[in-house]
């Protein structure tokens, strides 16, 4: 196993960078699951209770059924009707919002006639708020009454359907938003690229050389077993870096990702551009002349990939355009299949067929740069 | 222990070796000397088993060789031109690893790589990434690694280019004594110096051709030229010249810039006779030198061509 033991000799004189990615992606990881808890406000509905003071001028029946149903909604204050104390109440904002009763409400609330009147905080829109809740209970107290109910049944009534809730179907578990462990795997086409792609790229490109090539070709080690002992190094250096990956993310997440019912194929898909991965090494160390020329080969296309790709930006905000272009990436694939598990807790049938398509691509894009890197081989050979 | 015979390769219409012939016995060292493009590295190439070849045959330790011929390439140990070592190992672990691919056995590995860094005197630099060695060290290591499984044939591609003389010698000693503790050695090379030197049995290759073969005393007897006698800061005449054009043993003559290069067949007295005639003729002059035919020399009457061109 002297050509296998290389390959890890080497890695092992990499471990430093290695770390360095691993260190980026938690840093980065962690930054965006802060940022992403921050932000969870803006795009999730939450129940809101204003502050409001009532003054009862008609101090009627009617009046204060609506009263009565107002404080189920809001925090209510009964007040007198007094300017100077109205004012100053607002002034200090000690009330969001002030709702005038007048004289009479109850006589024109049959006749579709009945409104109050309402002062709030300038710049604040909760009076609309407020207002339809009021108009909500005006026009269905009046339907009730004409429908012949008493004015105490239809309080009930409309107190009754104002209790019944509408429940919304969490399909993806986290209450539409992205599980935190899919940021993570969000991360991975970057730092699967950087570390394989500079590690076995710098190795590839050493064995390549042309007189190490002739040293080793001249040796005692037949051709097929360095071959063997080349594609087994590759294999346990990726499967290293990923499971390190995957071991970091169940550290990280791990709770939220065993109990998500789509665990395999985040993992499946993980492991896919894994692969994806150590052909685009491959080709880099081919391209390369000198190790040197590795880091700058791999480090614009994991850069470029992984913004196009939507590693880094989702791939929601990119253009149409961008999007279209963006499918003859490998990477985006990946995105796409891991936006699209984070859309369910457990993925319907008929989605299925769409991520194993996705990985797929990945699985087409592999062989493609495999190909492409054999050509490229072969051609170098030819020219010497 | 090598057996070219009629080789031939050709690389599309050109024909880098032509029937070319050749015969290395045990315990030689073997210089294989010619110009740039003369066909060296192709025989070694092919000799290895790294280039397929059109015609002939070669044997190594009486095998035909063939690239799965594992057998016979265990026993070989190459050294080539340029520096060909992982520039990420260290120099024990470059060593280590081009053992590796010949000794499986941990400790024989073992023993072997610091009877190859001791041989080789990188005993203070085993740590060392080869990018931090100078050139010289750098040569060593690259020996090291070709040596290090202790190989009967040793070939060795122009092993010491670009490096300075100190390092020069420690390898051609190096050389030697490889060769005393029994191994077979092709030594490649256009510095005519060192084959001299260090080669028991030397072959001139051009245009893919030996085209002679022998000991130092061998080939030095195959040419004209036996003594050259160079004369500085002397003023003749083109009657004086063509004077001494006519002395016994003397077939040429040149004159540029004040020196005089008078080449002589092999005789005795040839540097006397040509300093009686400028005395007799009251010629004055300053140094004079007498030289023994070189393999430079050789080289340059065989081929019509400068070594080094």
């Amino acid at each position: 196993m002297t050509v296998f033991n290389c390959y890890m000799k080497i890695t092992r004189k990499n471990i430093g960078m290695i770390i360095m990615y691993f260190g980026i992606f938690i840093g980065i990881s962690i930054a965006m699951l802060y940022a992403t808890k921050e932000s969870e406000s803006e795009n999730t509905f939450m129940d809101a209770k204003l502050s409001a003071g009532i003054v009862d001028n008609d101090k009627s029946e009617i009046s204060k059924y609506m009263i009565e149903y107002l404080s189920k909604l809001h925090n209510v204050e009964i007040m007198e009707d007094d300017t100077s104390v109205l004012q100053e109440k607002m002034y200090y904002n000690k009330e969001d919002i002030i709702i005038q009763i007048p004289k009479g409400f109850s006589d024109n609330f049959l006749t579709g006639g009945a409104s109050v009147s309402v002062t709030q905080q300038p710049g604040q829109f909760s009076y609309m708020y407020i207002e339809s809740q009021i108009n909500d209970f005006i026009n269905r107290m009046v339907k009730y009454n004409l429908a012949g109910y008493a004015m105490d049944e239809c309080f009930q009534k409309v107190s009754d359907i104002k209790e019944s809730k509408t429940s919304l179907m969490d399909i993806n578990g986290n209450g539409g938003q992205m599980p935190d462990f899919a940021y993570l795997f969000q991360f991975f086409p970057y730092i699967s690229i950087a570390i394989l792609g500079q590690v076995l790229g710098i190795i590839v490109c050493s064995f390549r050389k042309r007189e190490v090539k002739n040293r080793i070709a001249a040796s005692a080690v037949p051709l097929y077993r360095q071959s063997l002992e080349s594609f087994l190094a590759f294999i346990v250096i990726g499967v290293l870096v990923w499971a390190g990956f995957v071991a970091m993310v169940f550290a990280l997440r791990g709770d939220e990702l065993i109990n998500n019912g789509n665990m395999v194929y985040y993992i499946l898909n993980s492991f896919v551009v894994m692969i994806l991965s150590l052909s685009i090494a491959f080709l880099a160390g081919t391209l390369a002349k000198k190790s040197e020329m590795v880091n700058m080969i791999i480090t614009p296309i994991s850069l470029f990939m992984s913004f196009l790709g939507g590693v880094f930006v989702p791939l929601s905000f990119l253009n149409s355009t961008v999007r279209k272009a963006a499918k003859f990436i490998p990477v985006y694939w990946y995105e796409e299949i891991n936006n699209k598990l984070s859309e369910y807790a457990e993925i319907p049938k008929d989605v299925i067929k769409e991520v194993l398509g996705g990985m797929g691509i990945q699985v087409l894009f592999t062989i493609m740069f495999i190909a492409v890197t054999l050509a490229i081989s072969r051609y170098q050979r030819q020219e010497k | 222990m090598v057996k070219v015979e009629s080789l031939v390769k050709r690389y599309g219409n050109l024909v880098a070796l032509d029937h070319l012939n050749l015969e290395i016995n045990e315990g030689e060292i073997f210089g294989l000397l010619g110009p740039n493009g003369s066909g060296k590295t192709t025989t070694i190439s092919c000799m290895l088993a790294l280039l397929k070849y059109d015609k002939g045959n070669i044997e190594i330790l009486g095998e035909k060789i063939r690239p799965d011929n594992y057998n016979v390439k265990r026993q070989i140990g190459i050294v080539p031109q340029n520096i060909a070592v992982f520039d990420e190992l260290s120099v024990y672990e470059n060593i280590d690893y081009f053992c590796g691919l010949y000794i499986k056995n941990k400790a024989e590995k073992k023993k072997l790589n610091n009877e190859a860094i001791e041989f080789t005197g990188l005993e203070k630099y085993t740590k060392m990434r080869p990018k931090q060695l100078s050139g010289g060290l750098l040569r060593r290591l690259n020996i090291a690694c070709g040596i290090v499984h202790k190989p009967k044939l040793v070939i060795m591609d122009e092993p010491t280019v670009a490096v300075d003389p100190q390092s020069r010698n420690k390898i051609l000693e190096g050389i030697q004594e490889l060769n005393k503790n029994g191994s077979t050695i092709i030594y490649t090379s256009h510095y005519m110096e060192e084959v001299e030197q260090i080669c028991t049995r030397i072959a001139i290759i051009d245009g893919g051709r030996c085209i002679a073969e022998g000991t130092k005393e061998e080939l030095k007897s195959m040419i004209k030229t036996g003594e050259t006698i160079t004369v500085e800061n002397i003023f003749i005449s083109e009657t004086q010249l063509s004077e001494i054009n006519t002395i016994q043993n003397v077939f040429e003559v040149q004159y540029i810039d004040n020196i005089l290069v008078v080449r002589c067949s092999s005789a005795k007295h040839n540097l006397v006779k040509l300093m009686n005639y400028l005395q007799d003729n009251d010629i004055t002059f300053g140094r004079v030198f007498s030289e023994l035919p070189t393999l430079n020399d050789v080289f340059l009457e065989i081929t019509g061509k400068k070594l080094r061109d």
